[in-house]
Order: C-alpha cells, then sequence, then structure tokens
C-alpha cells in the first residue's frame, strides 16, 4: 500500500498536470483508439491529427564524446484515407540536424488488437559550421515498419519495429564531398508507446526506443567511422493536440 | 491505477546502464605453441616484409596484405582494416607466428596463428637470409574458437623503392590509439605508446593539458568521465586539479595512470622506435612555458642516445599561436601549425598540418616542402580516403585512429 501511495506521489511530481485528472461523471464517449497517435487504428477518412513532443536521446560514448546534448523536437501527424490507408508525417530536429519522413500505412484490427503495416522515406538535412569548415550533410533513409497495439478505455499500448536502410548519404565540408554511402542495412528500432488520457480527450503519449543502428542520424557531425552496431536508447514524450 | 505503466517506463528510463565497452582480446593461452618456441630475431622478422598474395582466406582479407614488422611483433594488414598482430618464434628451422586478428572498424577478432615450413622460407629465415619462396599457411577463428578456417600468404614483392626511400609517418591519434576502438589498453598512456607499434605506427599524437599546479600531462577529454576512466572520486573539469590528486585518484578505463607529458615522452625516447611525437595543445590555459621546456629535453635525450625522434608542439588555433609567439625565439621551437601558410610561415614552423576535409591541396604542399618544412594531414580514418591521399597526395605523413590502413596503402605503394 505504502509503495502505490510512493508511486503515486512520484507521479504528482513529474506531471503535476494529472493533478486535473479525468472524471467520469457524466457519459464518456472517449476512445483511445480514435484519439491516440501511434496506436495502429484506422484513422477516420480525411481526419487530421497532430502531435508535439520531445525526445531525449542518449548517444554512445564512443561518439558523443564530449559534445553538448539537447533533446530532439518532434511534430507527429496522421491524415486519414480511405480503405483503412492513413499517411503518417514526422518531422524531428535539433536545429543542425532535421529529420522529414513520411509514408503511409495500412491498419486491421481485432476485438482491443490493432495492427499496421508502413513504410517511411526519409529525408535528413544537417548544417553546422566547425573550426571554420561549412558541413552539410543530405541523407535518404527508408522505413519498412510494422507496429501492434492493445488498448484498454483509457490507455493504449503500443509495440512498433522498424528496419533501417540507409539509401544514400552525401556528407561535405566546404567544397569537398567527403562520405558517400549507398543502399546499406543500417538496424532496427524497437518502441513501445504508452498513451494515457488525462483528462476530457487530452492524451499524453510516453514512449522507449531502442535504436540499434550503426549511423545515427542526429549525430551525423561526428563524422564516425566506426562500423558496429550500436543501442541507442531514446525516450519519448509528445501530447496530442 | 491507469497512471502505473507511465510512472515504470519513466523509472526504467531514468535507471539505464552503460554496456560494456570492452572487447576482449583473443589469446590462446599459456600452452600455446609459441611459448615453446625460440623468439625470431628482428632481422629475422624484417626478412618477412613485404607485400603478399592471399592465396586462400579471401573471405577475411581480400586478396593481398602486407607484412611488416617492427619492434616485437610482425603486423598483417588488408585494405579494408583488417589486421593481425603475430609473434614469431622458430622451432628446427619452422617458423611459427601465433597472436590475433581484428577487424578495426568494428569488434570482430579472433585467434590467428601460421606457419613457415622449412621448405617454404623457414630455414632461410631463421638463419638470416632473404627466402626464394615465403608462404604462411595456417588458420584464424572467431572469437575464442579454435582458429580453423584456412588462410595461405605467399610472398608477391617487396616494398617498393619508393616506399623503402620515403620518409613517410604513419601517425596515431591519442597516443596510439583511442579508448573508442576498443583496443586492449587506454588511449593517451604509456601503455598504448608501447602498444602503437604493433599496429604499424610509426609516430604519434599526445593530448596534452595542464594540471592546476603546473604540471603537463596527456589526456583527451576537457572533463573527467566515464568514457575514459572509472569511475571514482573526481568528477567535473580536469584542469582544476593538481597533478597529486590526479595521479591518486583517477584509473583509466584499463586500470592505467594518467601519464606526465614528461614520463610519456621518455618513454617514447627509451622503449620505442616512434620518429614524430605531435603535442597537440589541449590545455584551457597558456601552457607554452611549460611544455617547451619539456620538449628540449626530450629532444636533448634523444640526441644523446642517437634517436632519430622529432618532438613538435602542436599549434591549433590562434590562441596557441599567440601564446607561442610570447616565448623567446619562438621560431625557433619544432612546431606544427593546423593553421594557414601564412601562419606556418610567421611562427616558422616545420610542420603544416591541415585538416584532411580540405583535399590534398598538393599545391601548398609543394610549396612547403620548398620552404624545408613537412605536410601532414588530420584525421583521416577512412579507408577509400587514405588511400586516395596516399596514392594522390604528396603528404608526408597522415594522422589516424587507424594506422594500420594506412601502412596498407602506404606500404602497398607502387
Amino acid at each position: 500500500m505504502n509503495q502505490r501511495k510512493g508511486t503515486f506521489l512520484l507521479f504528482l511530481l513529474v506531471f503535476p498536470a494529472l493533478a486535473f485528472a479525468q472524471t467520469t461523471t457524466r457519459i464518456d464517449s472517449f476512445n483511445i483508439a480514435s484519439s491516440s497517435m501511434r496506436y495502429p487504428h484506422q484513422e477516420k477518412k480525411w481526419d487530421f491529427r497532430i502531435a508535439a513532443g520531445l525526445s531525449m536521446v542518449k548517444p554512445p560514448a564512443d561518439l558523443l564524446e564530449n559534445a553538448i546534448q539537447a533533446p530532439l523536437v518532434n511534430i507527429h501527424m496522421i491524415f486519414g484515407l480511405p480503405y483503412r490507408f492513413s499517411l503518417e508525417g514526422d518531422l524531428t530536429t535539433i536545429l543542425v540536424s532535421n529529420q522529414l519522413a513520411l509514408g503511409p500505412r495500412w491498419g486491421y484490427a481485432w476485438r482491443h488488437f490493432s495492427f499496421n503495416a508502413g513504410y517511411d522515406l526519409a529525408f535528413v538535412y544537417g548544417q553546422m559550421k566547425v573550426g571554420g569548415f561549412n558541413n552539410a550533410s543530405v541523407v535518404w533513409i527508408h522505413y519498412p515498419s510494422l507496429s501492434l497495439g492493445y488498448r484498454l478505455k483509457n490507455l493504449a499500448l503500443t509495440l512498433k519495429g522498424e528496419c533501417v536502410v540507409v539509401a544514400n548519404i552525401s556528407q561535405r565540408s566546404g567544397e569537398n564531398e567527403i562520405t558517400r554511402e549507398r543502399n546499406f542495412f543500417n538496424g532496427i528500432t524497437t518502441a513501445l508507446y504508452i498513451e494515457q488520457r488525462l483528462w476530457k480527450d487530452h492524451v499524453f503519449v510516453i514512449g522507449l526506443k531502442d535504436n540499434y543502428e550503426k549511423f545515427y542520424w542526429p549525430t551525423w557531425m561526428l563524422f564516425s567511422t566506426f562500423n558496429r552496431f550500436y543501442h541507442i536508447p531514446e525516450l519519448y514524450f509528445s501530447w496530442i493536440l | 491505477m491507469k497512471t502505473r505503466p507511465l510512472v515504470f517506463l519513466l523509472l526504467l528510463a531514468l535507471c539505464g546502464c552503460n554496456k560494456d565497452r570492452e572487447l576482449a582480446v583473443p589469446t590462446a593461452g599459456p600452452n600455446s605453441l609459441i611459448n615453446e618456441t625460440y623468439p625470431l630475431p628482428a632481422f629475422s622478422r624484417a626478412l618477412m616484409d613485404g607485400v603478399y598474395t592471399v592465396v586462400n582466406g579471401n573471405q577475411l582479407v581480400g586478396d593481398q596484405v602486407i607484412v611488416k614488422s617492427n619492434r616485437t611483433h610482425l603486423l598483417i594488414a588488408d585494405a579494408t582494416g583488417n589486421y593481425f598482430i603475430l609473434q614469431a618464434g622458430y622451432l628446427d628451422s619452422v617458423v611459427f607466428l601465433q597472436g590475433y586478428w581484428r577487424y578495426g572498424y568494428g569488434d570482430d577478432t579472433g585467434l590467428a596463428s601460421f606457419y613457415i615450413a622449412r621448405s617454404e622460407g623457414g630455414t632461410e629465415l631463421v638463419t638470416g637470409v632473404q627466402p626464394q619462396t615465403l608462404i604462411l599457411r595456417g588458420g584464424y577463428g572467431k572469437g575464442s574458437e579454435s582458429p580453423v578456417s584456412e588462410i595461405t600468404l605467399q610472398y608477391q614483392r617487396p616494398f617498393s623503392q619508393t616506399v623503402r626511400n620515403s620518409n613517410f609517418y604513419i601517425l596515431a591519434h591519442r597516443s596510439g590509439g583511442r579508448t573508442s576502438d576498443r583496443l586492449p589498453v587506454s588511449e593517451n598512456t604509456i601503455e598504448m605508446i608501447g602498444f602503437t607499434e604493433k599496429l604499424g605506427s610509426t609516430g604519434i599524437e599526445v593530448d596534452v593539458r595542464l594540471s592546476s599546479d603546473g604540471i603537463p600531462f596527456i589526456y583527451h577529454d576537457p572533463d573527467i568521465n566515464i568514457r575514459l576512466t572509472q569511475k571514482g572520486p573526481l568528477a567535473g573539469p580536469i584542469e582544476n586539479y593538481t597533478w597529486e590528486q590526479l595521479s591518486a585518484f583517477v584509473r583509466l578505463i584499463h586500470g592505467e595512470k594518467i601519464p606526465t607529458l614528461e614520463a610519456a615522452l621518455n618513454y617514447v625516447v627509451d622503449s620505442t622506435l616512434l620518429r614524430f611525437v605531435y603535442l597537440d595543445m589541449k590545455a584551457n590555459r597558456d601552457a607554452m612555458a611549460m611544455v617547451i621546456p619539456i620538449q628540449q629535453r626530450i629532444l636533448q635525450r634523444a640526441h644523446d642516445k642517437g634517436r632519430d625522434l622529432r618532438v613538435f608542439v602542436g599549434i591549433p588555433g590562434t590562441e596557441v599561436l599567440e601564446d607561442l609567439m610570447t616565448y623567446p625565439d619562438y621560431q625557433l621551437i619544432p612546431s606544427l601549425c593546423e593553421l594557414s601558410v601564412d601562419d606556418v610561415r610567421a611562427v616558422n614552423a616545420q610542420v603544416w598540418a591541415p585538416r584532411w576535409t580540405l583535399g590534398t591541396q598538393n599545391d601548398l604542399v609543394r610549396q612547403m616542402h620548398d620552404e624545408n618544412r613537412l605536410a601532414v594531414s588530420w584525421t583521416i580514418d577512412a579507408a577509400p580516403w587514405i588511400r586516395d591521399f596516399i596514392n594522390e597526395g604528396s603528404f608526408d605523413g597522415l594522422l589516424t585512429n587507424f594506422p594500420y590502413v594506412v601502412a596498407y596503402y602506404h606500404y602497398t605503394k607502387e
């Protein structure tokens, strides 16, 4: 019982917003499936929704050395299409490195479960001046993905797996192109998202993602030559607007 | 109650742990055959230097490798970052080589062993005569598995006259190798200085910092962190501590102590055949007044011992340049300047060291040569670029984290 109280107090400290937790004094038509972003539901035709969030990432020490760490800002969008299709867009940025991904999903729901298969094509652009040199990076990445979701009334759990295939990397320092690589398997990502209704129709998303990759696009400016896979954990928060 | 998963996830995220970043060096153990042999003398090892055709075993190393002897071992290296570090011994005119291989850009590694039969060069090597035929037969394994995958190397040719007459420097970063490359010793240590020749290095770069009581020591990062050090009582900016504190409390990833600059350079003179040291001045405050007297003492010590060793203070930026220019007779101080060629001339640096991303810059390198200066480029790691810089550039040396790749392309040059 004390443990429960402790957990509850901790939660209040971390998320003061929960002090306004939902009440159900009137008939509640809330459906987490149609109010979530990561849950692989079938988005209603022509509906558009957007979420804004942050990702905290811990790049491997081999890569990062003594660079400054900053959170990634993320905007995620869904647009409903006919025949169980939807279109998802995702913009992630730390200013010097930006990724825009866009791709279709096809979903299927069965009782409390839901599933979708998707594909995103991502464009990464980065620019940064280091030691007097203008460095820039252009990367194209394929992300085929599968998601499996399970929902309760106010809560949805989603497990998502992605394959990461780099189509092209081109990095320049001043006038010189110093990296060009094409078509290689870059790893996989697995993520668990929890979408929780907080009050009324407002939903908060927390995700834990493991990027198991060789080339991690936000760190392009390190020009790493390591040819090994790293587990790069990512903690994601977002708010559905 | 339904908020529990959120709390659980948050706690999980905050309780992450660091993955072990060490890579064990495979070893055949105390009962290995090499321990039963007589060590092959250095002059016999040098007879094996050359370019070899890979008769089989191409899956690991491609079609061609170099074999290069060093102070204690033999290095075999290929074009893509695979290398072998081998001890050599002999028994009854058969030469045995034993050690391990490693893919330098990743983590693949394993045991390796070779032998050279009497009729395939063993007898000549043991008697100190250049063999007419030289074939290395052996095997390699993955991890600690027995080295059962066959590999055979056949001597193709000696290093070219161009290579043998050149004074090219293979300069290894961070005293010989980075901790992040999972080498068996930590970067910027005496142990790494002792190890790096096995990777093919003929010179090193070291990172110079200054303790709060003015002792120059070698260490890369500005702070004490678990990337480079074991957990200990000190934290924060490393230059805030006295030398006594650093010496007593800081241990590097593999347990070594941080060395003073002078101890590291004395080791270079006394215990290695390295020919070039680049002091990369990373100190947060003016350090030339402390570093230059050490440089002078080391150069004198090398001279007294008949060592062909060059030690340069590095000038990575204008602040260090200005610091050097306050020193009396600064134009006589052996220095290496990373800035423009005009700055090189202003300070009379003996070495110009441009960043590799500026390209081969052959015209400027030629100007430096005409002025009797050296030119080295830093820090070039990708194998295709190393190949291009060696084949198309005219630098006197390359600074790299992968000296065995530079060694391959340099020694195979026609």
